[in-house]
């Protein structure tokens, strides 16, 4: 029986000592068995079976033998055939453990490093084998790389060839541009000829746009080219329509419909590709489509926006008013013509003034109501509407301002006004004169018949025909002034002398002039033409007039004087007055019709309104000078009977 | 002749009154319409002197309440137009003179020249 033991000898191994060949058999094989050592001098069999026994079933076990001989040779063969690591020569009692053991532990370490050398080289075996199954994965990689960017290059090409073509595409502004960077772009396919646009926008004509020669054309179309839903090849409707259109026969035809909601769009393009260059063409197509209907859209949309601002510009300027955006410091943000373009602000654009008009809608609190006002701007009257642009609902900082001329049409009131006025004087003179009529009618009768009865002696006969004269005068008045209030033609022209009506109409003014100083002062040659009752008439105001300004003393001068103008010779009659004078304001208004200073009851306020009617109506000028504290001179220029 | 003078001036109605009594005519007088009705209703008038446009009455108006009568009637008026000779004779009057009148002497004799049928 084996015995297993350990020993201090042999520290970290397990001895077993075996005496039989069928134990040695028995433990050799076991793996664990690092060591055999053969002692020859205790373990008697045959060398040659033990040792070869043990190379046979464990060669990893290093084998070393122990015998006492002095035969080396006899070991010598045995070491060598047997491949025995060690031979110890185990007369040396003592040490032979201790010595085994270092034998045994370095052959063992040997051993040990053999295997690992064996594992190493396994090791290193593996790592070649790794090594080239990575280099293989490697080469496997960088061929796919390779592939790969080959693969990226091209789609890069791609993508740049795609990107000139928006590029291109980007920069175009007409239709007609589309279709030659649309021909340049199919160069590369050779068997392409210039392509055809059929464009239809929305509310416009359709037209067909393509090459002819080197020339683009384009082509108002007679009828409608077909449907066109999807790509199709050689669809006979659409040759037929070309063929019709363009007026010359066409090969196989590439159809492909621009879809886009702004209009009608096909792409007619004439090839004579195969199969497999059509689907490269298709590819090409496929990256380009959409950016060329954009593109198409966009100058479409272009075009009408530039259409329809052109006609908004139009509109304002062609808007007969001034009409302009304002901010609240009077910037015209966009004004039309009207608004001189150097000058910004509103007031000093549009009348040259250098401050805010007054009233200005745009300079009280803002709000959101539209504000109305008059202003006053260069001799113009306006009327401003100004309306507020909201933003969010905040009073404005903008506004639109229309400028409504009113210059002409307060005139034309101010001259209804003043037609009313006179058509009321015109009533008012028509009653008064039938009402006059009526009473004047029997004194002039009364008189009459007086003047039948009355004695040739004395002074009363004569005074009655005086009577009757002014009487008769009267009626003249009343129906010159019912002839001029009907604005018929005066009634009578004579050849008259204003010094001789001058002096016939003092006599019956004496009640007022004889209070005052006067100085008459009459050229000789003084004849007009004109009525003589009328002219009557407007002296006799006027020296009223003048004596009845004057209170209780002052100076009446009368003056005639003649002159030339413009090759026409003129009389200038004046009636000065030393009297209290008439007041800037007043004087403007001195010759309205029922314009009066006088206390009701006292004056009509008719009489100088008749009288400028009077004068006016012969062609004359009635005018009038005055300075407040000493006095006025009216004067009435007539134009002279000799000329 | 009696002659019957219709007018609401009383001036108007004395001129006419002195230059026919110093014809020799019986005048009677008038200032209005109803005063005329009554007037003309209770005499013999040979000639009327009819102003027009009176306050309440007008002359027209007058004509038509008399009636049936007798007398040579002149109308006479300020407003021309609307009152003229036709006018006149449609309402029942022989002849229309106008205010004012230029001479009444030509007034007074055209008038009697209706009686007297010159």
């Amino acid at each position: 029986m084996p015995s297993v033991f350990e020993t201090p000898e042999f520290q970290n191994y397990i001895v077993v000592a075996v005496t039989t060949i069928d134990e040695l058999k028995n433990f050799v094989v076991n793996d664990l068995c690092q060591v055999v050592i053969v002692d020859f001098n205790t373990f008697k069999c045959d060398e040659n079976e033990a040792l070869g026994l043990c190379k046979t079933l464990n060669p990893k076990a290093t084998r070393i033998v122990s015998k006492e001989t002095k035969d080396a040779a006899d070991i010598a063969d045995a070491v060598n055939k047997y491949k025995v690591f060690k031979y110890i020569n185990s007369t040396d009692d003592k040490n032979i453990g201790k010595y085994i053991y270092e034998v045994s532990d370095q052959f063992f370490n040997f051993k040990g490093q053999q295997i690992q050398l064996a594992d190493v080289k396994k090791q290193n075996l593996l790592l070649e084998e790794m090594t080239m199954s990575l280099e293989k994965t490697i080469d496997d990689r960088t061929h796919d790389l390779e592939k790969a960017k080959k693969a990226v290059e091209e789609h890069v090409q791609t993508i740049r060839g795609i990107n000139k073509f928006l590029l291109d595409l980007s920069s175009l502004v007409s239709v007609e541009e589309i279709l030659l960077v649309l021909k340049n772009e199919f160069k590369k396919f050779h068997k392409i000829l210039p392509p055809i646009l059929a464009i239809q926008a929305t509310n416009d004509t359709p037209k067909l746009i393509y090459f002819n020669g080197g020339n683009i054309h384009t082509h108002i179309i007679s009828k409608l080219w077909p449907d066109v839903i999807d790509i199709r090849k050689n669809n006979i409707l659409d040759q037929e329509f070309l063929a019709n259109e363009l007026g010359r026969p066409l090969g196989p035809v590439l159809s492909v419909p621009l879809n886009s909601e702004h209009g009608n769009y096909v792409l007619f393009i004439e090839s004579t590709l195969n199969e497999d260059e059509m689907q490269s063409l298709f590819a090409f197509l496929g990256d380009r489509l959409k950016a060329v209907t954009m593109t198409l859209e966009r100058i479409v949309l272009d075009q009408e926006i530039r259409s329809a601002s052109y006609m908004w510009e139009a509109t304002f300027d062609g808007i007969e008013a001034p009409i302009a955006i304002i901010d609240k410091s009077f910037q015209v943000l966009r004004g039309n013509r009207y608004f001189s373009a150097d000058k910004k602000i509103c007031y000093r654009s549009l009348g040259g003034e250098n401050k805010v008009c007054k009233g200005c809608p745009v300079n009280e609190p803002s709000s959101l109501a539209v504000k109305s006002a008059k202003i006053s701007l260069n001799q113009r009257t306006y009327f401003v509407h100004s309306y507020p642009i909201s933003e969010a609902g905040d009073a404005s900082e903008h506004f639109v301002n229309h400028y409504v001329d009113t210059t002409r049409s307060e005139k034309l009131a101010g001259q209804i006004i003043q037609n009313e006025k006179m058509s009321a004087v015109g009533h008012l003179a028509d009653h008064i004169a039938h009402e006059l009529n009526n009473p004047l009618t029997g004194i002039r009768s009364l008189s009459q018949v007086l003047i039948g009865e009355v004695s040739e002696e004395g002074t009363l006969k004569s005074d009655l025909i005086e009577v009757e004269k002014a009487s008769m005068r009267c009626q003249r008045i009343i129906n010159n002034l019912l002839d001029f209030s009907k604005g018929s033609e005066p009634s009578s022209h004579q050849s008259i002398s204003i010094s001789e009506v001058i002096n016939k109409t003092l006599p019956f003014l004496k009640a007022v002039t004889g209070y005052f100083e006067q100085e008459i002062d009459l050229i000789d040659d003084d004849t007009v033409f004109m009525d003589s009752q009328l002219l009557q008439q407007v002296v006799f105001n006027l020296i009223n007039n003048a004596c009845q300004s004057m209170g209780e003393k002052g100076k009446l001068v009368i003056q005639t004087k003649k002159y030339s103008r413009d090759s026409d010779v003129w009389i200038e009659l004046s009636v000065k007055d030393t009297g209290s004078g008439i007041s800037g304001d007043n004087l403007k208004k001195v010759f309205a019709p029922f314009y009066t200073t006088k206390k009701e009851g006292e004056g009509t306020g008719l009489g100088l309104s008749v009288c400028k009617s009077i004068i006016e109506k012969y062609g004359g000028i009635i005018d009038v000078k005055s300075r407040l504290g000493v006095g006025s001179t009216f004067y009435v220029h007539l134009k002279s009977e000799e000329q | 002749m009696n002659v019957l003078v219709v007018d609401d001036e009383s001036i108007v109605r004395l001129a006419l009154k002195r230059a026919l009594v110093n014809l020799g005519d019986t005048v009677f007088e008038a200032a209005n319409g109803e005063e005329a009705i009554e007037i003309w209703g209770a005499s013999s008038i040979d000639l009327v002197f009819l102003d027009v446009l009176m306050p309440r009455l007008t002359g027209p108006q007058v004509l038509e309440e008399i009636g049936e009568h007798s007398a040579k009637v002149v109308l006479i008026s300020a407003y021309t137009g609307e009152y003229n000779m036709q006018r006149a004779k449609n309402l029942g009057a022989n002849l229309f003179i106008a205010k004012p009148f230029a001479d009444i002497f030509e007034v007074v004799n055209q008038g009697r020249g209706l009686v007297i049928g010159k």
